[in-house]
């Protein structure tokens, strides 16, 4: 899949990329075009915060733009830019935690990280279900968060999550399921009392490959 | 049995991910015989659902606009994108023939440029008597590439630009020999097509696997890939001479030996390197 340019009419994204290489100050644009709105659903997922997933995406076009030559071909574009992103919105993560209030190995949940995490869940209250899913994940190391924002929340297959991760597909499966298991007691609260367990979802079973 | 089987021990058994047989087998017996664990499962899978139906904010107003705005200064700040295999092709029927990777008579024409050209250089390291023998039992049989005029299909979105210049590469002028391939191939973006004549890529199908596996390993190496190879020669030995970008948009040339994709180490195929002092203009 990686070379194939089948005859549509639509120029492939590589094409574009190379053209900008070349000069043509159209061709990235149109590549900023297809790809912002994945992309920032990307960014806003991982950072939950929208000034800083906006100067996420901002940086990460900058530095794919920047450094559209060093792109290699063999990945396809859209995954390129996904990493570029998702390095971006990382080290925000990163900075974000120098304290270490997340755990990254143990199951030692840190019940004072609200102090960085922004509004805890309210397990005893109804409250905006955005908010207290992002709440939850900020529970999560950086590792599992990612992997369950591309997975389950964005429905990418894991295969293509784990390109993007540039990890084994069997990781981003262990990352996600262990990030399951944490989030478990921060959503109960949002489970829908008395329905039956298979609540149909808009996106759900969207991971599934 | 109301043996523990933990949240993420199920989490995993669910994803195929628990990796142990046994574990595997207490897991399933617990589900049989739990109802509690089976309820776990289900909230579980509740979590998947749960993030998947939380809608996603809508991109904030003015973002498009800033993102675009400042995609416009970073193109203001940089016209020619640095690196940029941009290669001017030459519809010159000299292209269209057998190029040698190395001339087997004389000097390359523009040698003597090159020559007169040389001064001050930087070069880092360099052994050059050791380098030598280390090259002449290079092979030879890939000495001549049949250059193909590329059709417009044939052309990858992005690839390596590799030529032949034919120019034998010394340890005294490598800085400005890499300062004239620079200019040559147009990556600078000078025209200095007035004193020179430009370089024309290789076709894809024409560049030696051995090349791209070399600048694949190198890259893993440097962080970067080259911009441009030159399979040409250094004192007189097959070399490639691969141009890699450097800081403040700058340039480091960096002698290769043409064995590089199959050493366990492919920096130490480096022999030599110079930093082109701030190219172009």
């Amino acid at each position: 899949m990686n070379t194939v340019t089948d005859a549509v009419q639509e120029i492939p994204d590589k094409e574009l990329l190379f053209r900008h290489n070349q000069g043509d100050e159209h061709a990235f644009n149109e590549l900023v075009r297809r790809h912002r709105a994945r992309l920032w659903a990307v960014a806003i997922r991982v950072l939950g915060d929208q000034e800083e997933a906006a100067d996420a995406l901002q940086d990460a076009f900058l530095s794919a733009f920047r450094g559209a030559h060093r792109f290699r071909g063999e990945a396809m574009v859209s995954t390129w830019l996904h990493r570029i992103v998702i390095n971006a919105c990382h080290d925000r993560l990163r900075r974000r935690m120098v304290r270490p209030a997340v755990p990254t190995e143990d199951h030692t949940l840190d019940l004072l990280s609200n102090e960085h995490g922004g509004s805890v869940p309210d397990p005893t209250g109804r409250s905006d279900t955005s908010l207290d899913v992002h709440a939850a994940l900020e529970y999560l190391p950086v590792e599992q968060r990612l992997a369950l924002v591309l997975v389950d929340m964005l429905g990418y297959r894991v295969e293509d999550a784990a390109k993007i991760l540039d990890v084994a597909p069997g990781t981003v499966k262990s990352r996600c399921a262990r990030g399951r298991a944490r989030l478990l007691p921060y959503l109960v609260h949002l489970r829908n009392p008395g329905d039956s367990p298979d609540v149909p979802s808009p996106k759900g079973g969207g991971r599934r490959s | 049995m109301t043996s523990h089987v933990d949240p993420e021990t199920l989490a995993l058994f669910a994803e195929g991910e628990l990796h142990d047989k046994e574990r595997e087998q207490e897991v399933r017996a617990w589900l049989a015989e739990s109802e509690e664990a089976r309820a776990q499962l289900a909230a579980l899978r509740e979590v998947t659902q749960i993030l998947a139906s939380t809608p996603v904010p809508p991109m904030p107003d003015g973002l498009v606009e800033r993102i675009d705005e400042a995609l416009r200064a970073e193109a203001r700040k940089h016209p020619v994108p640095s690196g940029a295999p941009v290669v001017p092709l030459t519809p010159s029927d000299e292209n269209a023939k057998v190029r040698p990777l190395r001339r087997s008579h004389g000097p390359a024409r523009w040698t003597p440029f090159l020559v007169a050209a040389a001064a001050a250089v930087f070069v880092l390291g360099a052994g050059t008597a050791v380098l030598s023998s280390l090259f002449t039992s290079s092979d030879t049989t890939d000495s001549a590439v049949v250059f193909e005029q590329t059709s417009p299909q044939a052309a990858l979105p992005y690839r390596l630009a590799v030529v032949s210049s034919g120019t034998d590469y010394t340890s005294d002028a490598l800085a400005d020999q890499g300062a004239e391939l620079l200019g040559r191939s147009a990556l600078s973006g000078s025209d200095g097509a007035a004193e020179s004549e430009p370089l024309t890529p290789k076709a894809d199908e024409a560049v030696p696997a051995t090349v791209t596996s070399c600048v694949d390993a190198l890259n893993e190496v440097y962080g970067a890939a080259p911009i441009l190879v030159d399979l040409a020669s250094y004192e007189g030995s097959p070399a490639w001479i691969m141009l890699f970008p450097a800081a403040d948009n700058g340039h480091e040339i960096r002698v290769v030996q043409p064995d590089c994709g199959e050493k366990d180490d492919p920096a130490s195929a480096v022999v030599t390197s110079a930093v082109l002092s701030n190219s172009g203009e």
